[in-house]
Formats: structure tokens, sequence, C-alpha cells
């Protein structure tokens, strides 16, 4: 042993209270989400009995799949609404312009707005009969019938706008961070070069965006997946189910039907899809720091 | 130099992952004290702190709701209750309705609930599955069995045990606006007492005022429009809705009646406000106050909306209009007080239950918003129209079915009522659905 002995276990001893810390906050909930998906279990009692893996034969239902794919139609015009709206909005906050400080102030409030008050407000701003919104349009003559916003056929891409809205600030964010650092020699060169503005956004502008692009969007996508608060307060899930995220899906599992077994086996669906996420993430830094 | 720092940083790595595990470890061990402390606290509280007259006992007691507004109804109870039993006191905690199903679960798996609490029997029975509810049956005297409306006391019963005291309730109650109803040409003082005259009055009232006829609440809260639905059933068919098992409308022959039912509540949407599903039972309340709706069939919580209407004679209130039946009865939902098995002071938890439910204090609790619960209390009220159609409807009630399954067959309900008030299904593809998803509830 002696010095090189030490030297050995040394990295370990070093990286021990990450290892002690993160086994207490994630690695006993994981062990605990894994067991109770294996059998009949609810809050009150833990883990029952084993049940032949019974709980994920729900993922096979219907109504879960149904839900999957509004998830995943949420998750997709989500996000694409969230990175398309997000940039358009940090090209423009990046002009110089008057008061532009407080432009990209105002652009953050959506971001710090407390999910369950955003919800809220919105419930109320778009509802049919006395909201804000319907008022407004009616008032003006562009509407003579209120808008359903959150009724059957709409609520769903009701629930994408407000998520795009929750979102792009994050988004705005962290490109216009991106955006400083771009020399701005280069665009003046392209500029005397005669570039037109698509051209020089694809060949100078999207190159170094990338990097912060692809990694916030994974994380905004990561983020959509495991919505909740906001479509439970606007909709919970309704009308007809047409707004049943997953998420939702493992509360009512969990705290309606008293199936915290079912409700486990969803969690660790979701689990794998955020992980993978997390993975290519994980797997892209790594190019861009190897670069 | 460098060595030196590689051990002091090695060393400090350590004392934090000492730290880490000490840190839990005495967490656990803090966990035994906090509960021994509990413990002590708790013997302090409540046995060992002696006084020249006796032991004193504490009891937590907690009713889901507003808690500005219960306080105002419980501090006056707990302050009398205390000074005729000096040897108990009250520490009464909060719990909103939000929060209250997940932070039941929550209090019951550590058994820490209150002693004395207030929910909803779903939840209650499903806590009685697991033992965690004291059997009240042999508590109950006669007095307060007698004084109690049948079908109230039936509501707490699971299991041939009485696990729960109701103390709050309601019928499904039809809300009317007497200025509405006039300028539609109908006669106030003849309210629609069958299916068929409260069409043709949403009908009179969305043709010919600004008002749409009814207001109407299809949103996926299970529980409203199961009520919902269920109420209206029991007057088609005059009687039941639960048969111990199921709903009696599952059953091949009140298939006709469920179909009747259903077709009703679809009916009923062409006259309402629309967007239905965008609407709650309590959205629909302002939509009746502020004369966007000329009528309402909903809970008795729609007077503390209309209070003021209700006393100039603007809104009136009378019993739900009968279906094939002629019977003008609804389901009665309940809610009410349970004692857990973890209280250590069962004795005296129930003489405090018990405190509650005296005619003067359930009174009291009553204007949170529930019918009377007691005929000595619906008794203070004689002559006042308005209580008497409540009572009447109590009177005439059936019990809501309940089990532990409940909040999952409400989902079920729910959702495909919300369809079916949308227009996107017929009644009888809603029925076999219900029945299907209640199949699966049943044998899970």
């Amino acid at each position: 042993m002696g010095k090189k002995g030490t030297h050995k276990i040394e990295p370990y001893l070093f990286i021990l209270p990450t290892v002690i810390l993160l086994v207490f906050i994630l690695g006993i909930p994981l062990v605990n989400v894994v067991r109770f998906s294996l059998g009949k279990s609810n809050i009150i009692e833990g883990f029952i009995k084993w049940n032949s893996f019974g709980n994920f034969r729900y993922l096979a239902s219907s109504k879960f799949l149904k839900s999957l794919g509004v998830t995943g139609i949420y998750v997709v015009f989500g996000v694409t609404g969230t990175v398309i709206f997000g940039t358009l909005a940090a090209l423009a906050l990046n002009k110089p312009m008057p008061l532009r400080g407080l432009f990209r102030s105002i652009a953050i409030i959506p971001w710090i707005v407390p999910d369950a008050f955003a919800a809220s407000m919105w419930k109320w701003v778009l509802n049919s009969q006395y909201g804000f919104i319907n008022q407004l349009l009616m008032k003006l003559n562009l509407i003579s019938q209120p808008i359903s916003f959150l009724g059957d056929g709409n609520a769903l891409w009701t629930v994408i706008v407000v998520r795009i809205w929750k979102a792009a600030p994050f988004m705005i964010i962290s490109l216009i961070a991106a955006l400083q650092v771009i020399p701005l020699d280069i665009e003046e060169a392209a500029d005397l070069d005669g570039a037109s503005a698509i051209q020089r956004f694809r060949y100078i502008t999207l190159p170094y965006l990338k990097p912060v692009l692809i990694t916030t969007t994974l994380i905004v996508t990561a983020w959509t997946f495991q919505i909740f608060d906001t479509v439970y307060i606007m909709t919970a899930g309704g009308p007809a189910r047409q707004t049943q995220l997953v998420a939702l899906e493992i509360y009512n599992k969990a705290f309606l039907d008293y199936d915290l077994g079912t409700s486990c086996a969803i969690a660790l669906v979701v689990l794998l899809i955020v992980g993978m996420i997390g993975f290519f993430k994980f797997k892209r830094e790594g190019k861009v720091e190897d670069i | 130099m460098k060595n030196w720092k590689r051990k002091v940083g090695l060393l400090l790595c350590l004392c934090m992952a000492l730290g880490l595990v000490a840190g839990c470890s005495s967490k656990e061990e803090g966990k035994e004290e906090a509960g021994t402390q509990t413990e002590i606290k708790t013997e302090s509280e409540t046995k060992t702190e002696a006084q020249d007259d006796g032991e004193i006992v504490t009891l937590t007691f907690m009713r889901t709701g507003t808690p500005e507004v219960l306080r105002e109804i419980f501090d006056p109870i707990i302050a009398s209750f205390e000074e005729e039993h000096p040897n108990i006191k009250i520490d009464m905690q909060d719990l909103g309705w939000s929060d209250a199903e997940k932070t039941m679960q929550i209090m019951a798996s550590s058994q820490t609930l209150p002693d004395v609490m207030y929910h909803l029997p779903a939840t209650i029975f499903d806590l009685a599955d697991k033992g965690l509810i004291e059997d009240l049956t042999p508590y109950l005297d006669d007095e307060l069995k007698e004084d109690m409306y049948a079908s109230l006391l039936e509501a707490g019963v699971y299991d041939g045990r009485q696990y729960m005291i109701t103390c709050g309730g309601t019928t499904l109650l039809y809300w009317y606006n007497t200025e509405l109803f006039e300028q539609a040409g109908l006669d106030p003082d003849n309210p629609p007492s069958t299916w068929e005259e409260f069409l043709e009055a949403a009908k009179a009232i969305d043709e010919n005022t600004d008002a749409a006829g009814l207001a109407m609440y299809g949103s996926s809260a299970g529980g409203e429009t199961s009520f919902f639905f269920e109420s209206l059933f029991a007057s088609e068919i005059g009687g039941e809705t639960w048969n111990g098992e199921r709903y009696t409308y599952e059953l091949e022959e009140n298939r006709e009646a469920a179909i009747n039912t259903l077709n009703f509540i679809k009916d009923l949407t062409q006259y309402s406000q629309g967007s239905v599903e965008e609407f709650g039972r309590f959205d629909t309340r302002t939509l009746l106050r502020d004369g966007n709706v000329g009528m309402a069939l909903d809970a008795i919580n729609m007077q503390n909306q209309i209070q003021d209407g209700l006393d100039s004679g603007k809104f009136r209130v009378a019993q739900l209009p009968a279906g094939n039946s002629g019977k003008q009865i609804s389901a009665v939902n309940a809610g009410g007080f349970f004692i857990p098995t973890n209280s250590e002071h069962k004795e005296e938890a129930w003489t405090f239950l018990r405190y509650l439910m005296n005619t003067e204090n359930q009174k009291a609790h009553s204007t949170y918003g529930s019918i009377p619960v007691l005929q000595s209390e619906a008794a203070e009220y004689a002559g006042n129209a308005y209580y008497e159609t409540v009572i009447q409807s109590v009177n005439d009630s059936v019990p809501e079915g309940i089990t532990p399954k409940t909040n999952s067959l409400w989902q079920v309900t729910g959702e495909q009522l919300q369809l079916l008030m949308m227009g996107n299904q017929d009644a009888e593809t809603t029925l076999d659905h219900i029945i299907a998803g209640h199949q699966e509830v049943y044998e899970e």
C-alpha cells in the first residue's frame, strides 16, 4: 500500500460526500419507485405484495397510450414553439434599440411568475363567459360568439401556447448570452461582402448558437415532459382527457385511485424518456468539450 | 506544500462525508427522538400536565375547508367545550381542500391523523379498509341516532360499521331567478316539478330573456357530475342509487331509466350557458348570481353566493324536479367526523365529537354550507320557507353511493358525462362506457 495505495483511493474519497448525498436524495427514492412499481402498493401501506408486473399492464391500455400521445403532441409543439419564438425574440432583443434593457426584463416575466399563479391567471383570462380575451375580441367585433379556449378541441392547443409563453424566456436568456459572443467583425465582414440577413443568420449566427440551442432545447424538452401544475390547474386533464398528460396520469393513479404501483410504473417510463434526453444532452456536451 | 494542501482537502472531504452520514443517521435518531419528544410532548400535553383537577388531555382536531371561515365557527364551540371539560384541550389545525387528499394519506401512513377529523366518506372508508379508522358503532347513543336523518346516518356506514358521523351534507336543489322567470312568462310561485316542465322553463328563459336557461357544469371533476347524474337517476326510479355493491343504474332492469336520465342531461345542455366542459359547479354559481342564467341544479352551497337575493326574493329554491317516478328526490352527498385508530384518547375524542353534534353546535357548523343534519336542528327553522324546502329534500333523499373506490368510479363517470354533455356521444354509449369503466374499477 503506502503512498501509491493512498493515491489510488484518494479520488474516491474526494467524491465520497457527493456520492453519499446522491444516494440519499436520488438513490433511495429511485429504488422505492422501482420497488413500488413491482407490486400492489399504496401511499399508506407502501409495498403490499408482488403482482407479477401487473402494474405495467396499464402501460399498454388505450387510456395510457392516449395520454402518451397527448404528451407527445404537447412536447413536440410546445418545444418547437418555444425554440422558434425564443430564437426570434432573442434575435430581436439582441439588436441595438432604445429601452432594450426594459424589453429584456419584460421578456423574462413569464419565467419568474409561479406556475400555479400563471395557470390560474390564464384560466380566468381565457374563460369563455367572463374572460378578458373573449370580452376584448367581442368588443372589437372580431368575434360574435365567445371562443371556448379551454373547451372541446381547443384545450390542448391553449395549454401548448401557455407552455410556450412560460418556457420561451429561458430560451431567450440563454440565446441572448450566446449571441453576445459572436464577434462583431465577422458580421461586419459578411455585411461588406453583401450577405443578406438570412445568409448571415444561416452561416454566422446559427453555427454560433447551435451548441446552446441544442442544449437548451433538450433541457426544455425534459422540463416540458414533466409539466403537471399548469395543465392540472387549467384543465385537470379535460375535456374528455384531451389534455391528460402523463404527469397527470401519475398523480391521478397515486392520489385518486390509491394505486401507487401503477403510478410508479408510469413514472419509470417518464424517467426512462427524460433519462434518454439527459443522456443525449451529456453526450452532446461531451462532443462540444472535445471540439 | 502541495502535499499539505491535498491532505487538508482530503480531510475536509472525509469530514463532509462523515457529516452527511452522521447527519442522516442523526436524522433517523432525531426522528426517534422527535417521536419520543412528540410522545413525551403528547404525554405532557395530553396526560401528564397534571393540574389540581386532574390530567389534561390535548386533542388535535382538523376540519377540512377554508380556515378563516371555519375558525370563526369552531373557536367559540371549542372555548365552551373547554370550559365544560377543563381536563380536555382542543388544538384545532387547518387543512385546505386542495391539499386534503394528499395530506391525509401522508398523515395516515405516518399514523399522525388528528384525534378528531372531518372529511369525505370515500377517503374515510378507504382508511377504514386499512384498519385506520375507529368503528364508532359502540359509541353512538340512541339520542343522536334518532335525531339524525336516516339517509345521513346511513351515509357514514361502511361494511356494517359506523365509521363516520355525518355533520355536513347536501342534496341537489333547484335554484331559480324569479325576475327572469317573470320575464320569460313563467310563474315563480309554481316552479317546474317534472323534467318536462323543467325543460320547457329552460327553453322559455333561453328564448325570451338575455340569459341562458340554466347553468350546467361538466368539467372533469367527476364527483360533481356523478352526484348530478345520481340525483336525477334517483328521481327517475324513485329509489336507491347504490345497492351496497354497485350503482343501480348499472343494473339491466334500470337501463331504460338510466338512458332516460342521460338523455335528460343531454337535453339540458342545449339551454345552458354553453361550453359546459369549462365549468365546474363553483363557477356556475356566479352565473346564477349575476343573472346570466335563469336556473341551476346545485348543492346547498349556492346559498352563500346568492344569500342577498334569497332574502329579497329574487332567488328561490325548490326541490329537484321529478323524473318518471313522480318523486322529487335527490341523492345526498355527505361528509363527517371520524376518529382514527391512532388516537390515543378515543374516549375524550368521542366526548368532543359528540359535543360538536349538539343541536346548537351543529347549527353553527351548518352555516359553513350544509343542509340540517339533525332533526332537532331542522325544527328550529320551522316556518322558514327556504329551510322547509331544504328539509323536505333531506327527508326525501337517498344516500349517495360511496365505497373506498368512489374516487376512481367518479373519474370514469365524470369523463363519460363530459363526452355526453359536449355532444360527442349518445346516452346509450355513455352508459355502456360507464358500466364498462366501473367494472374495471370493481375488479381491480
